[in-house]
């Protein structure tokens, strides 16, 4: 493995610890609340989770759809219907498998693949290859996100993770 | 990698920018209450949390760069420091994103006239390299992770004081 590759890795697994410890304590319901109109959990997650297979298809050379059009992508927002989210296990279990997911081809993918030009053509002026928007996507993207549910347990009374 | 790390901490400092550029000074230090509680994690707080982090771990602990922030700050903006509603302990924005914005440029300008191998390096603090034994481990994690855990925290608190997205 690569500098580049063990350091993404090792930000990567703390960021799904992280993230477990976050909505450990939390039921279904409150997956779902949101205070003073914040993104609930369950929506945080499920967006976060649009890219990870667009990370496995990067790093493996293969095609995949602008994430900007998923359902749960940037343009989307947190709805209050629970069943387009699933349980919080359910939740939990899919984002668990999707970092095991991207870390597997991040340990696959060699030199080549990282070097290789970005294919969306959007993505490419301020990350012109596959390695430079790794650890936006990975770490930086993530990290924000997770923040939000960190504040978002105080603004609901829940402890510091 | 040295290039990529200088990309995401500007992009990330923009993002800084946005979140607190409507932000009145009464607004600065806000810990918002709920119905459950008060949000202690204010603006000044966390962006102040960024300046130290950003000045004493990054510059100096990690690049071996003089500090220019006063050590008496710690105990305002140190890891184990807690928020007050004192807005009158806080330097105000301007201060303090002024001096993110020149902690960063220094980072930048370190990085850029190191090569590559530089990040293979043993991270020079004993405590630090303890969590992240090498430069690059304690880069990324400084310039990529943490930093936007907070400015998550920032966006969110925003909701909570009533203020749109950015």
């Amino acid at each position: 493995m690569t500098l580049l590759t063990e350091t993404l890795l090792i930000g990567w697994n703390r960021n799904a610890d992280y993230a477990a410890k976050l909505v450990a304590d939390l039921s279904d319901e409150q997956m779902m609340l949101q205070p003073n109109g914040a993104n609930h959990p369950a929506w945080i997650f499920s967006h976060m989770m649009v890219y990870h297979p667009v990370l496995v298809a990067m790093l493996r050379g293969q095609a995949f759809e602008d994430p900007k059009v998923h359902k749960f992508g940037m343009q989307s927002k947190p709805e209050a219907d629970a069943a387009l989210y699933g349980s919080k296990q359910s939740i939990i279990d899919a984002f668990i498998k999707g970092h095991d997911d991207v870390a597997a081809a991040l340990k696959e993918a060699g030199e080549v693949a990282v070097e290789k030009a970005m294919p969306l053509e959007r993505w490419k002026p301020a990350f012109p290859k596959v390695g430079s928007i790794l650890g936006y996507l990975m770490l930086v993207h993530e990290g924000t996100h997770l923040g939000q549910i960190s504040m978002w347990r105080r603004v609901q009374g829940l402890p510091a993770v | 990698m040295i290039n990529t790390l200088i990309t995401y901490q500007a992009r990330t400092l923009d993002y800084a920018k946005k979140l607190v550029a409507d932000l009145s000074p009464q607004q600065w230090c806000a810990q918002p209450t709920t119905a459950t509680g008060l949000v202690k994690n204010h603006a000044a707080w966390i962006i102040g949390h960024l300046v130290w982090v950003a000045d004493k771990n990054t510059i100096e602990r990690v690049l071996g760069q003089p500090s220019k922030i006063d050590d008496a700050w710690k105990s305002l903006f140190g890891g184990k420091s807690e928020p007050t509603s004192d807005a009158s302990q806080y330097p105000d924005k301007d201060t303090l994103m002024g001096l993110y914005e020149d902690a960063v440029n220094r980072i930048a300008a370190a990085l850029k006239a190191c090569d590559e191998s530089f990040l293979e390096r043993a991270t020079p603090d004993e405590a630090f390299r303890k969590r992240f034994p090498t430069v690059g481990f304690a880069l990324m994690h400084v310039m990529a992770g943490h930093e936007l855990l907070h400015l998550g925290q920032l966006s969110a608190w925003r909701r909570a004081l009533g203020l749109g997205t950015v």
